[in-house]
């Protein structure tokens, strides 16, 4: 609980850190946004003033940033220069669909990632091993902008098996209900109308961006798991155990892997959120899809500074919690372990 | 005659490692010395459009082809390299500078100097690097240069990591203690007791940091936030190169496969480093 405390009161303060970071770097932009929303060809000081207001704009720096503040923490994040609609509502709408992609690259990461670590671990210096570690440091220095092309050449373009873009066929109309297409399509109404097929339809669009999205990730986790791995399997208890006599198996999956893990998750889980959010910038960017990283990018086309600076607030917000939660997962496992 | 045995041996014994050296000693020499060995011509038209590479179509006088304007693949690529190298370089000098100074300030003078200064930087990393970078570029404008400190800043919070944490642990050693009693101010300890030892990992991840900077570098420039229209950039070329994605495929495999070839030699050549000059890895 102390843990939780004094965990909790560093982020609050970080967070406060990345709000300054979000106001004061926009600020230093340059060109006026109210002279920016009025168009080039000058403006009414009555009118200007007026807007300059709604923007929250007039007054001192200081007084300009407690009113962000304070708007910020009641959920308002101003108004799009672009569409003049509230960022919150905006960035919430494209939420589930980066969300829907991380998931799934995430588990694509895990469930592939983690057995050719220890694949690698257990056949230690063998050529299936450096052959393995070979190919993760391909992975790992993988251009994610440019192997995102090279699938859609070859999947998509070559052997025709997946859609370029997109996260849905144009045939389906498909009401928006919790902005996950995976849930939405399966939802009683959408159902009705068109069976698992859009369902399928949705799956086959996600498939390529998530395999794409999962390859950096994909390539530290295993390299991770194998340096953790053979850490585990030279201490004595995995010794002890062979000399019990346990299959090998048993040993490896439920002895030497819980404790491996440990660094896996602490570790890898904070470099994958950051890893991830890179790479759902430049995925959705490539594949059409309407999620939050190819809303910032083309935020940052438009020179959208109130977009550009919830974003930075929302995903320091996210990426913080998603670190908080991970300790707290870490210390319940380690917990666990010492009982 | 010894030095070649052992060069032998070395390149037996690390194969990959030694392929990685011998492809970023090519890289360089065709970057720097290539516009004096042969001509190349990056941003001249021809009249033949989207011609394929040689080993393609042997009626194409252009060894790797041509893009949409005419212009040259072969030339635009090494070009590229040269502006990918330089930049890389530049921008790892000044994060390794920037970030080896605070990082040693905040741990060899401890105190709130430290606080302030791992505050700052948790603050930094709590953004994600693409992140962070599309941000700056965002408010200082597209364009080479700002790409580069857009990059340079988001590159400097690992160093002072790393560093602070080398930095914290040398401190301890009785060496430094030593020094203390000499009467030697906390700024000679700092640059002249403490900085010598802490070159391994700076080398490091400075090669490290070099395939970062090229990749963020070349993830920018297609995002169009980069290098700017004509110039020959590696990313910028694979963004040129999308629209063409059906006709002319080639465009936007090699570019990449430049980027990625690079990012590989230098995280390979760090990998290596690591565990040559790592005391933690040497026991294992």
């Amino acid at each position: 609980m102390k843990f939780i405390v004094a965990k909790g009161l560093s982020v609050v303060l970080t967070l406060f850190g990345v709000s300054l970071l979000a106001f004061f770097l926009i600020r230093l932009a340059p060109g006026d946004p109210v002279l920016l929303m009025m168009g080039e060809r000058g403006a009414d000081p009555k009118l200007y003033a007026a807007l300059q207001a709604k923007l929250g704009l007039d007054g001192s720096l200081i007084k300009q940033y407690f009113s962000f503040l304070a708007h910020a923490l009641q959920g308002d994040l101003g108004h799009s220069i672009v569409s003049n609609q509230p960022v919150t509502s905006e960035l919430l709408a494209r939420w589930p669909a980066t969300f829907e992609l991380g998931i799934f690259s995430v588990c694509i990461a895990i469930c592939i990632g983690i057995p050719l670590g220890i694949l690698a671990a257990i056949n230690q210096n063998s050529l299936l091993d450096r052959c393995l570690m070979a190919i993760a440091l391909g992975g790992y220095s993988m251009p994610v902008f440019w192997w995102g092309l090279v699938m859609i050449l070859f999947f998509s373009i070559g052997l025709d098996l997946t859609p370029v873009s997109g996260r849905l066929g144009v045939i389906y109309d498909i009401e928006p209900v919790t902005g996950f297409m995976l849930i939405d399509t399966l939802l009683p109404q959408s159902y009705q109308d068109y069976g698992s097929q859009a369902f399928l339809d949705a799956l086959h669009h996600l498939v390529l961006p998530a395999f794409v999205m999962a390859t950096v990730p994909l390539a530290v986790f295993a390299r991770m798991t194998r340096s953790s791995m053979l850490e585990v399997l030279s201490e004595d208890y995995i010794r002890t155990a062979r000399a019990k006599g346990l299959s090998e198996f048993r040993i490896i999956i439920v002895h030497a892997l819980r404790n491996a893990l440990v660094p896996v998750i602490s570790i890898g889980g904070v470099m994958f959120v950051s890893i991830a959010v890179s790479g759902a910038i430049l995925t959705e960017t490539i594949f059409g899809l309407p999620g939050v990283g190819s809303y910032i990018v083309n935020s940052v086309y438009a020179r959208d500074y109130p977009v550009i600076q919830g974003s930075i607030l929302m995903i320091g917000i996210f990426v913080l919690c998603t670190n908080l939660f991970i300790d707290q997962l870490n210390q319940w496992v380690s917990q666990r372990k010492s009982e | 005659m010894k030095q070649g045995i052992s060069i032998l041996q070395f390149g037996r014994n690390n194969v990959l490692v030694s392929i990685a050296i011998s492809f970023i000693f090519v890289l360089m020499l065709l970057a720097y010395a290539g516009p004096f060995m042969m001509s190349l011509a990056p941003y001249e038209t021809s009249k033949s459009l989207l011609n394929s590479p040689t080993f393609f179509s042997k009626h194409s006088s252009f060894h790797l082809g041509t893009d949409d304007l005419g212009r040259d693949i072969q030339s635009r690529l090494i070009y590229g390299a040269r502006s990918s190298l330089s930049i890389g370089l530049a921008v790892v000098l000044i994060a390794l500078s920037i970030g080896t100074t605070l990082g040693l300030i905040a741990g060899v003078y401890g105190g709130w100097v430290d606080r302030v200064i791992v505050r700052c930087n948790d603050i930094l990393m709590s953004l994600p690097s693409t992140l962070l970078a599309i941000v700056v570029v965002a408010v200082m404008g597209g364009g080479l240069t700002n790409a580069m400190f857009a990059v340079t800043i988001v590159m400097i919070p690992r160093f002072i990591r790393v560093i602070r944490a080398v930095a914290k642990q040398e401190v301890k050693k009785q060496y430094v203690q030593a020094a203390y009693t000499f009467g030697y101010s906390k700024f000679r300890i700092m640059w002249c007791e403490v900085l010598p030892n802490c070159w391994a990992p700076m080398i490091v991840q400075a090669t490290l940091g070099l395939s970062d900077a090229i990749l963020d570098i070349a993830a920018l420039g297609f995002l169009g936030l980069g290098a700017k229209p004509p110039t020959a950039e590696w990313g910028a070329m694979l963004s040129d190169a999308r629209q063409f994605i059906e006709t002319a495929p080639y465009l936007a495999i090699m570019p990449g496969l430049c980027i990625f070839l690079t990012v590989l030699s230098f995280n390979l050549l760090g990998d290596y480093l690591r565990d040559l000059l790592d005391p933690k890895m040497k026991r294992k």
